[in-house]
């Protein structure tokens, strides 16, 4: 899951940004307004944090733009504003949530993470597909009531997977998903992350979950 | 608080009314009086002359003829008049039925003119008395004998002086002048209420205009500032009042504007630092961590904390001024030092900048002020050009040291601030929108410190920003303490 980051003030920046990527999510981080613009128009994000006081442009106007362009990312906007009218001003022009500084940053996280799953329809924090169980707040994985010790990426590859199971996800949007602006895309390292994935899913002979696609990509399933 | 304003309106002007009729009636009376005395007065002195013409005198003897003339009032049983006459030695030529009061026995004209005077007669009656002095009339029948006289046994001797002493019962006057009086009173207080009744309504209706402004102040809450005082009805007197009032609610209403401004932005900007101290130390708490990464962290913490204090600093330094609880007390100072000193913290952040400072120090010129308030004043404007030059820029810091004042100039290069907004860096909290990106790092209360610290030491401060990316603020402080 990807997450773009637009937050002026340095210490805040800096720390959401290493707590999202330990926790699983790619992120792409900006502390000017205009910057953050052109990332989220470009980019491939799950979800948005958005400051609102930032140079050059500020975030509300961001929003705008954004919903203007019909763009359906989920924001979520972080800010030291916290009066009912700003709040309502925040949610009226399209944003999705609303968290005022300062804050927990677990709270943030279950924000996010919660962004994400309506991003993909998902009502339930569980992800069960066959005997495979995903629980997204811990970020466990289990097949057949065992635990499968899975590599932040490996688990972020997994989840993206299967919150799009049944469905054909190409290797550049798994890349976009999973990678910031500032990794080079190669196709050749999401195939070795799901070799890994399926080594480590079908330990003791379980049935292969994550289908190729010749030519397309790969689909999380329980058959073909 | 004194009393009410009507009733003390009410009150005055109706004691004012009740003195006025008062002295009216007073002066009436008096004159009325006068006026009936003075006819009663007439009166009884044609009596006395009418009286005094049937006096003759007949070869030496006085004859009396008062027989001719009407004399019932000294007859008549109640309240007789009084009538005595009595010559020169004394002795009584005649005195009425009534004449028993000894008192006017003695009653003699001082001159030759009539003399009144009051009186009791023996009736028990108030009574006025009048006494004249005259000569008899001689008989004019006898001419011839008068001429044989003159010619035979030469002048003839005037007749003796005597006098007449006449009084009558004033009852008739006092009756009148008693009614009179009553009337008066009556009239009078009658017309007292009739008026206090008349003030009343008036007083009411006068004073219902500043009711109603009054009404109006009365109904002000503390949450609706933006009220005005409508005086579209209120009489020209209160228009000034009406208008002040306004005035100071206009103040009033932009202070607490202000002021809540000012809390919402305390409350924001202490928010953000806060925000980044939470987040990195629950990301750094989140999972275990090398010894290194806790270093960086702990030092990001600081940095973060530090930056806050020196916010709390400076926010509690201007609630001082404005509270005006900041005592200036003045030493002697030199100048050069109080930058030097105020430069040693801020070298080691110009350096990591990379910034160029030219110093044009004046020779130090001692002066008297107060040291906290001037290395206030230097240290923040100092540290605005190290903030806020570009990275790499330059700052010159220059003094003039000029009989009257100290100037400071400091100057910084990379500055993106329009002329136009320039005079915007003395309000709290506002920053040009390039500085947004060192959010955090500076939050706006520095100049505004430096001008308000300034102008407690009696001095100036102005800002220039040129189109080439010079910001320029120019600081003239009195180099002896200003008096009061």
């Amino acid at each position: 899951m990807k997450v773009l980051l637009v937050e002026d003030y340095g210490p805040v920046r800096t720390s959401v940004a290493q707590g999202l990527r330990e926790a699983g999510f790619a992120v792409d981080a900006t502390g000017d307004g205009e910057e953050g613009l052109w990332y989220a128009q470009t980019g491939q994000y799950d979800a948005i944090v958005l400051d609102l006081m930032l140079p050059t442009l500020d975030g509300l106007t961001i929003l705008q733009r954004l919903r203007e362009q019909e763009n359906p990312v989920p924001v979520l906007i972080l800010t030291a504003k916290d009066t009912v009218g700003d709040r309502v001003r925040g949610l009226d022009r399209g944003a999705d949530d609303y968290l005022v500084k300062p804050f927990a940053f677990e709270e943030l996280l279950a924000r996010v993470r919660a962004l994400v799953r309506r991003k993909y329809e998902a009502t339930s924090p569980a992800v069960c597909i066959g005997d495979l169980e995903i629980d997204t707040p811990t970020r466990t994985v289990r097949r057949a009531g065992q635990t499968v010790d899975l590599t932040a990426r490996e688990y972020g590859i997994l989840e993206f997977l299967a919150l799009r199971a049944g469905q054909v996800v190409t290797r550049t949007e798994m890349w976009e998903h999973l990678y910031g602006f500032d990794g080079e895309p190669d196709s050749n390292v999401i195939d070795v992350y799901i070799a890994r994935l399926r080594r480590r899913l079908e330990r003791g002979k379980r049935p292969r979950l994550i289908h190729t696609r010749r030519g397309l990509g790969y689909v999380l399933g329980e058959s073909t | 608080m004194r009393g009410s304003l009507r009733t003390t309106l009410l009150v005055s002007t109706t004691l004012a009314t009740a003195a006025v009729l008062a002295a009216a009636g007073a002066v009436l009376y008096a004159l009325v009086r006068d006026g009936l005395v003075d006819q009663f007065d007439r009166a009884l002195l044609d009596k006395a002359q009418l009286l005094a013409s049937a006096v003759e005198q007949e070869r030496g003897s006085i004859d009396v003829e008062f027989d001719e003339l009407d004399m019932r009032e000294f007859q008549r049983a109640e309240h007789p008049g009084y009538l005595a006459l009595w010559q020169a030695n004394g002795a009584a030529l005649f005195r009425s039925a009534s004449s028993g009061a000894a008192d006017l026995d003695g009653f003699r004209p001082p001159g030759g003119e009539p003399a009144f005077c009051e009186a009791t007669l023996p009736g028990g009656g108030a009574a006025r008395a009048v006494a004249i002095r005259f000569t008899p009339r001689t008989d004019e029948d006898e001419p011839h004998e008068a001429e044989g006289d003159d010619s035979g046994r030469g002048a003839p001797t005037p007749g003796p002086a005597l006098t007449l002493v006449l009084a009558r019962e004033t009852a008739s006057v006092d009756t009148a002048l008693g009614r009179f009086r009553a009337t008066l009173v009556a009239v009078g207080l009658l017309a007292m209420g009739v008026s206090a009744g008349l003030l009343w309504v008036l007083v009411r209706r006068g004073l219902r205009p500043v009711e109603g402004v009054a009404g109006q102040i009365a109904g002000l809450g503390e949450q609706d500032l933006a009220a005005r005082v409508e005086a579209r009805d209120a009489p020209r007197e209160l228009g000034p009042v009406v208008d002040r009032l306004n005035e100071l609610l206009g103040r009033l209403e932009a202070a607490f504007v202000r002021e809540r401004r000012f809390g919402a932005d305390v409350a924001h900007e202490l928010r953000t630092p806060l925000a980044g101290l939470r987040s990195t130390m629950e990301v750094t708490l989140a999972c275990p961590r090398s010894g290194p990464a806790y270093e960086a962290s702990l030092q990001d913490s600081l940095r973060i904390a530090v930056r806050m204090q020196t916010m709390v600093e400076q926010l509690l330094a201007l609630a001082r001024l404005d509270a005006g609880q900041a005592d200036v007390c003045p030493e002697t100072v030199s100048p050069n030092r109080v930058i030097h000193d105020a430069w040693k913290p801020l070298a080691q952040q110009a350096d990591a900048r990379g910034l160029r400072v030219a110093w044009r120090l004046a020779e130090d010129g001692q002066m008297v002020t107060d040291p906290a308030l001037l290395g206030l004043v230097v240290r923040n404007v100092l540290e605005n050009a190290v903030v806020h030059a570009e990275k790499g820029g330059a700052a010159t810091v220059e003094t003039d040291v000029r009989p009257e004042a100290l100037s400071i100039r400091v100057t910084n290069s990379g500055s993106r601030l329009p002329q136009a907004q320039a005079d915007h860096v003395f309000e709290r909290f506002w920053r040009g929108d390039a500085a947004r990106t060192d959010a955090g790092v500076h939050c706006g209360l520095g100049l505004p410190l430096v001008k308000l610290a300034t102008e407690r030491l009696g001095g100036t401060v102005e800002v220039r920003s040129t189109a080439g990316g010079t910001f320029r603020i120019t600081v003239s402080i009195p180099r002896t303490p200003p008096s009061g």
